[in-house]
Protein backbone atom coordinates (compact mmCIF):
# COMPACT_ATOMS: atom_id res chain seq x y z
CA UNK A 1 0.00 0.00 0.00
CA UNK A 2 1.56 3.36 -0.33
CA UNK A 3 1.58 6.23 2.23
CA UNK A 4 -0.47 9.42 0.52
CA UNK A 5 1.49 12.26 -0.24
CA UNK A 6 1.25 15.60 2.47
CA UNK A 7 -0.59 18.08 0.79
CA UNK A 8 2.30 20.20 1.42
CA UNK A 9 4.68 18.24 -0.21
CA UNK A 10 2.36 17.73 -2.65
CA UNK A 11 1.76 21.57 -3.71
CA UNK A 12 5.73 21.98 -3.56
CA UNK A 13 6.28 18.94 -5.76
CA UNK A 14 3.95 20.56 -8.29
CA UNK A 15 5.18 24.14 -8.19
CA UNK A 16 8.69 22.57 -8.79
CA UNK A 17 7.22 21.09 -11.57
CA UNK A 18 5.14 23.62 -13.47
CA UNK A 19 8.31 26.11 -12.82
CA UNK A 20 10.74 23.78 -14.65
CA UNK A 21 8.33 23.23 -17.30
CA UNK A 22 8.22 26.51 -17.80
CA UNK A 23 11.79 27.20 -17.99
CA UNK A 24 12.36 24.10 -20.32
CA UNK A 25 10.04 25.88 -22.32
CA UNK A 26 11.25 29.53 -22.52
CA UNK A 27 15.48 28.18 -22.95
CA UNK A 28 14.05 25.78 -26.09
CA UNK A 29 11.74 28.58 -27.75
CA UNK A 30 15.01 30.95 -27.11
CA UNK A 31 16.98 28.61 -28.48
CA UNK A 32 15.05 27.57 -31.46
CA UNK A 33 14.13 31.08 -32.62
CA UNK A 34 17.51 32.92 -32.32
CA UNK B 1 -5.13 3.58 -7.32
CA UNK B 2 -1.36 2.84 -7.79
CA UNK B 3 -2.00 0.71 -11.19
CA UNK B 4 -4.49 3.72 -12.50
CA UNK B 5 -1.17 5.88 -11.15
CA UNK B 6 0.99 3.95 -13.59
CA UNK B 7 -1.17 3.99 -16.16
CA UNK B 8 -1.45 7.55 -16.13
CA UNK B 9 2.05 7.82 -16.30
CA UNK B 10 2.74 5.53 -18.92
CA UNK B 11 -0.18 7.63 -21.18
CA UNK B 12 1.72 10.87 -20.60
CA UNK B 13 4.80 9.15 -21.75
CA UNK B 14 3.57 7.56 -24.86
CA UNK B 15 1.36 11.04 -25.58
CA UNK B 16 4.88 13.09 -25.45
CA UNK B 17 7.13 10.26 -27.40
CA UNK B 18 4.03 9.80 -30.17
CA UNK B 19 3.09 13.82 -30.33
CA UNK B 20 6.45 14.97 -29.76
CA UNK B 21 8.98 13.89 -32.43
CA UNK B 22 5.83 14.05 -35.19
CA UNK B 23 5.33 17.96 -34.83
CA UNK B 24 8.94 18.35 -35.88
CA UNK B 25 8.16 16.88 -39.23
CA UNK B 26 5.39 19.38 -39.85
CA UNK B 27 7.48 20.69 -42.60
CA UNK B 28 5.18 21.61 -45.61
CA UNK B 29 7.86 24.24 -46.94
CA UNK B 30 9.42 23.32 -49.70
CA UNK B 31 7.35 25.10 -52.78
CA UNK B 32 8.84 26.01 -56.05
CA UNK B 33 6.64 28.60 -55.82
CA UNK B 34 5.52 31.27 -58.38
CA UNK B 35 7.17 30.83 -61.67
CA UNK B 36 7.43 27.47 -62.54
CA UNK B 37 6.01 26.95 -65.51
CA UNK B 38 2.60 24.98 -65.91
CA UNK B 39 2.57 24.78 -69.84
CA UNK B 40 4.78 25.24 -71.82
CA UNK B 41 5.28 26.16 -76.20
CA UNK B 42 7.76 26.19 -78.26
CA UNK B 43 6.97 29.23 -80.63
CA UNK B 44 10.16 29.32 -82.95
CA UNK B 45 12.14 26.75 -83.83
CA UNK B 46 13.75 28.28 -86.97
CA UNK B 47 17.18 28.04 -85.71
CA UNK B 48 16.29 23.78 -84.70
CA UNK B 49 16.48 22.25 -81.50
CA UNK B 50 19.04 23.61 -80.20
CA UNK B 51 18.72 27.11 -80.81
CA UNK B 52 15.20 29.38 -81.12
CA UNK B 53 12.57 31.48 -78.95
CA UNK B 54 10.13 29.86 -76.63
CA UNK B 55 7.40 31.42 -74.62
CA UNK B 56 6.46 29.96 -70.94
CA UNK B 57 2.61 30.02 -69.83
CA UNK B 58 2.40 30.85 -65.61
CA UNK B 59 0.25 28.93 -63.22
CA UNK B 60 -2.99 30.54 -63.40
CA UNK B 61 -2.61 30.84 -59.44
CA UNK B 62 -0.02 33.78 -60.15
CA UNK B 63 -2.94 35.08 -62.47
CA UNK B 64 -2.43 38.90 -61.97
CA UNK B 65 0.81 38.93 -63.16
CA UNK B 66 1.43 38.68 -67.05
CA UNK B 67 0.68 35.17 -68.18
CA UNK B 68 4.04 34.85 -71.22
CA UNK B 69 7.44 35.08 -70.47
CA UNK B 70 9.85 34.99 -72.83
CA UNK B 71 12.69 32.83 -73.54
CA UNK B 72 15.55 32.62 -75.74
CA UNK B 73 17.49 29.71 -76.71
CA UNK B 74 20.86 30.42 -77.22
CA UNK B 75 23.02 26.96 -78.00
CA UNK B 76 23.35 23.52 -76.69
CA UNK B 77 20.79 22.19 -74.48
CA UNK B 78 22.03 24.15 -70.86
CA UNK B 79 22.91 27.52 -72.43
CA UNK B 80 19.73 29.73 -72.11
CA UNK B 81 18.80 33.17 -70.94
CA UNK B 82 15.93 33.14 -69.16
CA UNK B 83 13.44 35.74 -69.76
CA UNK B 84 12.28 37.94 -67.35
CA UNK B 85 8.39 39.64 -66.79
CA UNK B 86 9.77 42.70 -65.00
CA UNK B 87 6.46 42.66 -62.37
CA UNK B 88 6.94 39.18 -61.93
CA UNK B 89 10.62 38.54 -60.68
CA UNK B 90 10.06 34.53 -61.07
CA UNK B 91 12.53 32.34 -62.65
CA UNK B 92 11.97 29.76 -65.08
CA UNK B 93 12.88 26.50 -64.14
CA UNK B 94 12.19 24.44 -67.30
CA UNK B 95 12.13 24.86 -71.02
CA UNK B 96 9.91 22.17 -73.08
CA UNK B 97 12.16 21.51 -76.02
CA UNK B 98 10.89 21.44 -79.36
CA UNK B 99 11.59 17.39 -79.63
CA UNK B 100 9.38 16.38 -76.58
CA UNK B 101 12.20 16.63 -74.02
CA UNK B 102 12.38 19.11 -70.61
CA UNK B 103 16.00 20.48 -70.46
CA UNK B 104 17.05 22.44 -67.38
CA UNK B 105 18.46 25.65 -66.98
CA UNK B 106 21.89 25.71 -65.41
CA UNK B 107 20.91 27.68 -62.18
CA UNK B 108 21.52 25.57 -60.08
CA UNK B 109 17.78 24.78 -58.90
CA UNK B 110 16.21 21.99 -60.36
CA UNK B 111 13.35 21.80 -58.66
CA UNK B 112 9.72 22.24 -59.82
CA UNK B 113 6.34 21.80 -58.46
CA UNK B 114 5.65 18.48 -60.70
CA UNK B 115 9.48 16.94 -60.09
CA UNK B 116 8.72 17.61 -55.70
CA UNK B 117 5.03 16.56 -56.36
CA UNK B 118 4.19 18.98 -54.34
CA UNK B 119 0.98 21.45 -55.02
CA UNK B 120 1.83 25.43 -54.78
CA UNK B 121 1.27 27.03 -51.28
CA UNK B 122 -1.06 29.57 -51.80
CA UNK B 123 0.33 32.70 -49.29
CA UNK B 124 3.47 33.08 -50.00
CA UNK B 125 4.67 36.47 -51.91
CA UNK B 126 6.64 36.11 -54.98
CA UNK B 127 10.23 37.10 -53.96
CA UNK B 128 11.05 40.47 -56.02
CA UNK B 129 14.32 39.69 -57.55
CA UNK B 130 15.18 43.59 -57.67
CA UNK B 131 15.52 43.71 -54.02
CA UNK B 132 17.22 41.06 -52.58
CA UNK B 133 17.49 41.95 -49.36
CA UNK B 134 13.99 42.29 -48.40
CA UNK B 135 13.41 38.91 -50.40
CA UNK B 136 16.21 37.39 -48.37
CA UNK B 137 14.10 38.77 -45.41
CA UNK B 138 11.03 37.49 -46.76
CA UNK B 139 12.67 34.16 -46.72
CA UNK B 140 13.94 34.12 -43.15
CA UNK B 141 10.47 35.64 -42.08
CA UNK B 142 8.97 32.63 -43.67
CA UNK B 143 12.08 30.10 -42.05
CA UNK B 144 10.93 32.19 -38.49
CA UNK B 145 6.99 31.66 -38.04
CA UNK B 146 7.45 27.95 -39.99
CA UNK B 147 9.54 27.07 -36.98
CA UNK B 148 7.03 28.66 -34.44
CA UNK B 149 4.29 27.22 -35.52
CA UNK B 150 5.91 23.74 -35.19
CA UNK B 151 7.31 24.64 -31.94
CA UNK B 152 3.56 25.88 -30.82
CA UNK B 153 2.40 22.49 -31.43
CA UNK B 154 5.41 20.60 -29.60
CA UNK B 155 4.98 22.85 -26.38
CA UNK B 156 1.71 22.08 -26.34
CA UNK B 157 2.24 18.39 -26.28
CA UNK B 158 5.19 18.97 -24.26
CA UNK B 159 2.84 21.13 -21.50
CA UNK B 160 -0.01 18.39 -22.06
CA UNK B 161 2.44 15.65 -20.95
CA UNK B 162 3.88 17.62 -17.92
CA UNK B 163 0.22 18.17 -16.92
CA UNK B 164 -0.19 14.22 -17.18
CA UNK B 165 2.73 13.80 -14.90
CA UNK B 166 1.80 16.37 -12.52
CA UNK B 167 -1.74 15.02 -12.43
CA UNK B 168 -0.18 11.37 -11.35
CA UNK B 169 1.13 12.82 -8.55
CA UNK B 170 -1.83 14.72 -7.35
CA UNK B 171 -4.61 12.25 -8.34
CA UNK B 172 -2.95 9.19 -8.07
CA UNK B 173 -0.06 7.68 -5.50
CA UNK B 174 2.62 7.91 -8.39
CA UNK B 175 4.97 9.26 -5.98
CA UNK B 176 7.77 12.01 -6.64
CA UNK B 177 10.57 9.37 -8.25
CA UNK B 178 8.06 8.39 -10.83
CA UNK B 179 6.21 12.02 -11.45
CA UNK B 180 10.30 13.23 -11.42
CA UNK B 181 10.74 10.52 -14.13
CA UNK B 182 7.76 11.20 -15.95
CA UNK B 183 8.53 14.87 -16.55
CA UNK B 184 12.21 14.44 -17.37
CA UNK B 185 11.35 11.99 -20.12
CA UNK B 186 9.18 14.43 -21.31
CA UNK B 187 11.45 17.15 -20.88
CA UNK B 188 13.74 15.01 -22.69
CA UNK B 189 11.53 13.81 -25.91
CA UNK B 190 10.44 17.95 -25.98
CA UNK B 191 13.90 18.58 -26.32
CA UNK B 192 14.65 16.46 -29.24
CA UNK B 193 11.45 17.52 -31.18
CA UNK B 194 12.52 21.02 -30.70
CA UNK B 195 16.16 20.29 -32.38
CA UNK B 196 15.03 18.64 -35.26
CA UNK B 197 12.54 21.91 -35.68
CA UNK B 198 15.82 23.99 -34.80
CA UNK B 199 17.90 21.58 -38.17
CA UNK B 200 14.52 22.37 -39.90
CA UNK B 201 14.77 26.04 -39.36
CA UNK B 202 18.39 25.99 -40.33
CA UNK B 203 17.77 24.13 -43.39
CA UNK B 204 14.95 26.30 -44.40
CA UNK B 205 17.30 29.31 -43.84
CA UNK B 206 19.79 28.05 -46.22
CA UNK B 207 17.41 26.67 -49.09
CA UNK B 208 14.83 29.37 -49.42
CA UNK B 209 17.03 32.35 -50.19
CA UNK B 210 18.96 30.41 -52.78
CA UNK B 211 15.31 28.73 -54.45
CA UNK B 212 13.27 32.06 -54.23
CA UNK B 213 15.78 35.01 -54.56
CA UNK B 214 17.50 35.88 -57.77
CA UNK B 215 18.70 39.32 -59.33
CA UNK B 216 16.78 40.27 -61.93
CA UNK B 217 19.87 41.31 -64.10
CA UNK B 218 21.26 37.58 -64.55
CA UNK B 219 19.38 35.43 -62.62
CA UNK B 220 22.21 34.38 -60.36
CA UNK B 221 21.28 33.70 -56.51
CA UNK B 222 20.98 36.20 -54.30
CA UNK B 223 23.19 35.03 -51.31
CA UNK B 224 22.89 36.06 -47.78
CA UNK B 225 25.19 38.16 -46.07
Amino acid sequence: MFTPIEPERLRKWSLWLLLWALIVLALVWYWVLH
Amino acid sequence: MQRLSARVVVVALAFSLLILPASGQQQAYVSPGPGSPERYEYIDDSYGDAFGQAMVHYPSWYSDQPDWAYIEIWSGEIEIEIGWSPSMGAQVWWIYYSDGEFIYPDLGQMDTVESLGLAPLPGIPPCNGDDCNQCINTQLTFCKNQAKADLAVASAAYVTAMGLCIGGLVLGPAGPGVTLGCALAASGVFVAAAYKIRQTKRQCEYDRPRQYCHHMEDGSPCLPQ
